[in-house]
């Protein structure tokens, strides 16, 4: 009977102490990766250096537009024009981080952002329907919330250099 | 069962005798299945290579002082353990060894019902004695043995596996945390669609490499380059929504496992005390008796054959005296 009650106890202070870790797990967790204002972040992305410059890049994989955009909601200026210049920027039919089709369709998630091209995985490139706004952003599923994306560059040509970059990785490990 | 036990013996006796002794019709030299035999009745290197099976042939047995070769190894409890004297081993008593006197079977029944019963708060037991009740005799569990070794090995290793899983799970986590994920996933899923020609759709990694929307880290992720990398471990989904779906199946898993994990301790305990209240406070069995057409039943469970024509109630008269000589016949 000893034996018996000996192994209650243990059972139920060791489900506490079991239960008191796993709480604090998910805590932590959560603090790790969303912010605590709920604002977004910077995605972390290649860590290769800039070696590129966004005129180059423009040139070497956008494919030129005959007409302009209409676009019922107000962009920073420099997306606007990348928008208007090019069908899409991309080295291939599978990777187009810039396309202007994707503007047909709104961003389900939030409203206040618009798809302008999609990365490697999939995931939505967006810019925040705002003039003053030279963001670029990235609604990522796997580690992130899709309703607040995350700041993939601070601005559009930033953005291609890091296409860039996920390109040559891409290459190299085809390789 | 004694029938039996003759039967074999004059048989093995009568195998012994045909082909250790040579007939005597024969000459000194003979063949016996295409190979010499001598006229003591061995045979030939040869044949004594070839033919295994043959009693006295010393291919696989020891040879006693009668001449007579004996096979190995037999069940030294000899026909008590049941008429097959090399079951212990598998039947085959040249590389079967069972150093402890202990049943192989039993020992892994016991060990599986230890780990089973420890997994799911003694349930398995429960289910073992229903099964015992329905198609033989009692609700008990007389095939398993909960003081034994193996069932109590059984029980520690499955509480040793469990700990080392949610230990395991936990590390996972601490080092996807510090792991950036686009460091070990490099283009690698751009790589995944030129390969398979997908465009369009998400690249889905089926065992996460972090974690989930809404950026909870995995119960079991895997940041490691091989993982994040490998064309295995990737799977396309057309649309977001899919992939959510994809996720959403995967937490549900790990529903499952919080629930295994929470309960680890109280299942090992709820098993304990079932074992407890089995052994020592409460009677489980239940003594079934049923009465079909003035027939009853003496609680044989479910197969007990029921006789066509009912045989009628045999009325005992107490009146009656007994007279016999007391000694049962």
């Amino acid at each position: 009977m000893f034996y018996i009650i000996l192994i209650v106890v243990l059972a139920v202070i060791g489900n506490f102490l079991i239960r008191r870790f796993l709480a604090k797990e998910k805590l932590k967790d959560k603090t790790a990766t969303v912010s605590e204002a709920g604002l977004p972040e910077l995605a972390e992305t290649s860590s290769l250096p800039l070696s590129v410059q966004a005129k180059d890049i423009v040139k070497k994989w956008g494919k030129p537009s005959q007409s302009k955009i209409q676009i019922g909601v107000s962009l920073h200026p420099r997306v606007k024009e990348l928008l208007d210049e090019f069908e899409y920027i991309g080295p291939d039919n599978y990777f187009q981080p810039i396309n202007r089709s994707f503007i047909d369709k709104p961003f389900s998630e939030n409203k206040n952002f618009i798809q302008i091209g999609a990365w490697g995985d999939g995931s939505e490139v967006l810019a925040k329907c705002d003039a003053l706004d030279s963001c670029i952003y990235l609604a990522e599923i796997e580690d992130g919330d899709p309703k607040h994306p995350s700041i993939i560059a601070r601005t559009m040509d930033e953005f291609l250099v890091k296409a860039w970059n996920l390109n040559q990785d891409s290459l190299q490990l085809r390789k | 069962m004694v029938a039996d036990r003759q039967s074999r013996v004059t048989f093995l006796a009568a195998d012994l005798l045909s082909s250790a002794q040579p007939s005597p019709t024969s000459s000194q030299k003979t063949r016996v299945g295409g190979f010499r035999r001598h006229a003591s009745g061995r045979l030939s290197r040869r044949g004594r290579g070839r033919s295994m099976f043959t009693p006295g042939s010393r291919t696989c047995a020891y040879k006693t002082t009668s001449g007579l070769g004996k096979w190995p190894n037999k069940d030294p409890m000899g026909e008590m353990g049941g008429i097959n004297l090399y079951c212990f081993a598998l039947n085959c008593p040249v590389y079967g060894i069972d150093p402890l006197g202990l049943s192989f079977l039993d020992d892994a029944a016991n060990f599986s019902a230890g780990v089973g019963d420890n997994l799911t708060f003694g349930l398995t037991r429960v289910g073992r004695k229903g099964l015992n009740w329905m198609f033989s005799d009692g609700y008990e569990d007389p095939g398993v043995d909960p003081t034994s070794g193996s069932y109590v090995a059984g029980e520690v290793t499955e509480v040793t596996v469990e700990i080392a899983v949610t230990a395991g799970g936990a590390s996972l986590r601490h080092v996807a945390r510090l792991t950036v994920r686009e460091s070990l996933e490099g283009g690698a899923r751009t790589t995944f669609r030129r390969a398979n020609s997908l465009s369009g759709g998400f690249i889905h990694h089926i065992n996460p490499i972090k974690g989930h929307p809404g950026g909870a880290i995995a119960k079991y992720p895997l940041p490691f380059k091989w993982a994040a990398q490998g064309a295995w471990n990737m799977k396309w989904v057309p649309s977001r929504a899919a992939h959510q779906a994809e996720h959403a199946k995967m937490l549900a898993l790990e529903a499952v496992d919080d629930l295994r994990e929470s309960t680890l301790l109280v299942r090992q305990a709820a098993n304990q005390i079932g074992l407890y209240l089995d052994g020592n406070v409460c009677d489980w069995s239940v003594d079934v008796s049923a009465s079909v057409k003035g027939v009853e039943s003496d609680g044989g469970g479910l197969l007990a054959p029921i006789p066509e024509t009912p045989t009628p109630m045999t009325t005992i008269d107490a009146s009656a005296t007994y007279e016999g000589s007391g000694e049962g016949d």
